[in-house]
Order: C-alpha cells, then sequence, then structure tokens
C-alpha cells in the first residue's frame, strides 16, 4: 500500500522551496512500494528538490540484509536502492533497533556481540530514529512515508 | 530553531495490540519525536483501539505485555492520545475498557488533526 502523507495545507508552490525526507516501512518483499518510493524520488530529483533523508524502519530495513537472495526474474529491489544512492550521493539511512530485532547485524555490532558474521550491505547505514525525528523538526523537510 | 508549538508529528496506530513490534516501534518513534520538542498526538482507530484495553493479560501468551508503556506517556511530553468514536463503535469495547487518559475524537475530527500536522507516520 502506498501512503503519501503531506500537509494539505501547503501550495504544490511552496512545495518547491520543501526539502524531503522519506519514509520507507514497507518489507522489501512488498516490491510495490519499495519501487514506487524510488520513482517518487526520482521525480523529485528530476524537478531539482532535495532529498533531505531516505530512512528505512520497521520491516524495510530488512532490504538492507546483503544475503537476501530474491530470485533474478524478480525486481533487485536492494540493487536498486543501491544504483539510486550511488547515482545521487544519497545516504540509505536504517534504523538500528529496528535492523537488530529483524536480525540485520553490522560488523561493529557483530564484533560486540562475538557473532560470527554482519550481514548489513555496504550501501545503508546505521542510524538512530533521532536521526529521522532531527529530520521531521526541521519546517522545510515534508516526509512523506511508504508504507 | 524550532519550537515544540511549531511542528507536530501525529502517529496513528491502527496494528493491533497483538502485533507487538508495530506497536512498539510505533511508541518508540513518538518517545523520540516528543524528545525533539516535538508535539506528538498519538491516534488509535480500528483494530489500533485494542491496545488501549486495560486488563490484558500478555502472559497467557506468552508474551511481553507492552500496554504499560502507554500509562506513564505524560513524563515524556507525550500528552495526547485520541481514539477515533467510530472504532469504538464498531467494536465490542466499552469506553471504560480503554486507558482513562484518553481523548475521543470523530472521523472528521482525526482529520482535521492530520490537516494540521506536520508530520503524520501510520503503522
Amino acid at each position: 500500500m502506498l501512503a503519501i502523507l503531506l500537509n494539505s495545507a501547503h501550495s504544490a508552490q511552496k512545495y518547491m522551496t520543501h526539502e524531503f525526507t522519506i519514509l520507507v516501512s514497507a518489507s522489501p518483499l512488498n516490491t510495490q512500494s519499495h519501487l514506487t518510493a524510488m520513482r517518487f524520488i526520482e521525480e523529485l530529483l528530476q524537478q531539482n528538490l532535495t532529498i533531505r533523508s531516505i530512512f528505512f524502519y520497521q520491516d524495510a530495513v530488512l532490504v538492507a540484509n546483503k544475503l537476501s537472495s530474491p530470485p533474478s526474474d524478480e525486481p533487485q529491489i536492494r540493487s536498486l536502492w543501491q544504483n539510486l544512492s550511488e547515482s545521487h550521493d544519497l545516504e540509505l539511512q536504517t534504523c538500528v533497533a529496528a535492523s537488530y530485532r529483524r536480525g540485520i547485524i553490522d560488523k561493529h555490532e557483530a564484533n560486540e556481540r562475538a557473532l560470527e558474521h554482519f550481514n548489513l550491505h555496504d550501501s545503508f547505514k546505521m542510524t538512530g530514529l533521532g536521526q529521522l525525528a532531527a529530520a521531521m523538526s526541521s519546517p522545510q523537510v515534508k516526509l512523506v512515508q511508504f508504507k | 530553531m524550532t519550537t515544540k508549538q511549531e511542528i507536530t508529528t501525529n502517529i496513528m496506530i491502527r496494528c493491533t495490540s497483538l502485533n507487538a513490534a508495530d506497536f512498539k516501534e510505533a511508541i518508540d518513534l513518538g518517545l523520540v519525536c516528543a524528545a525533539f520538542d516535538q508535539q506528538v498526538n498519538l491516534i488509535f482507530i480500528d483494530g489500533g483501539i485494542n491496545n488501549l484495553i486495560t486488563n490484558q493479560s500478555a502472559a497467557n501468551l506468552r508474551d511481553k505485555n507492552h500496554v504499560d508503556i502507554l500509562k506513564g506517556l505524560e513524563f515524556y511530553d507525550i500528552e495526547h492520545i485520541f481514539v477515533e468514536k467510530e472504532s469504538l463503535e464498531n467494536s465490542r469495547l466499552q469506553i471504560d475498557n480503554l486507558l482513562p487518559n484518553v481523548q475521543f475524537i470523530s472521523v472528521s475530527e482525526v482529520l482535521e488533526l492530520n490537516l494540521n500536522a506536520d508530520n503524520l507516520v501510520t503503522f
């Protein structure tokens, strides 16, 4: 399900001065939400609008699992995010608590817990919810959620 | 520099109390936003109002009771907990089944709250 949640009290013209924070909360197995989020971001960039941050929360963090291997004839969601990130120098932030809860572990945490492996893909960065909340605290930032 | 009055974040919860991770992550986001001096409104709709039932016993399900966290939210500057009246009417619940510190509002009032919010996140 796509949920684009904007403050409708603002006119479209006002959005031209805004930056956007993209919140993805749907599982990557819900490919449509992720694909739609990427198309939305590409459209914003095409219109020279600014992406403040891209934040993955809840089941969306599963996209950062470098061990996930969807069939080759299906959309490679993680690779598509990686391409988007590299093409436009966009940071892909994953919520650390949501990630650990779902078994997405970075190298540092694997060392801390004496785990044999870590599985966070290089294209993603573990951050706290504070990063998202800070972006949401800015009056210039419009939050758009893909659920 | 923003102030508490300038940024309002609505968190709309429709997941049930048996979906503990969704509920916990909704509350976690609310707490962090409140720590950033945002005014946070928790809005419970549809099955989400089940989170507010006072006499839940998660122990019978060998689960953790996540509802207790709702009882102390005012200490973390989350003072507004709303329940959509129509969702309550469509359930078999009564007002006295729910936590006492909630406000009941109509669908149109939920819409108005969301239109006036700076941020809206649904769970």
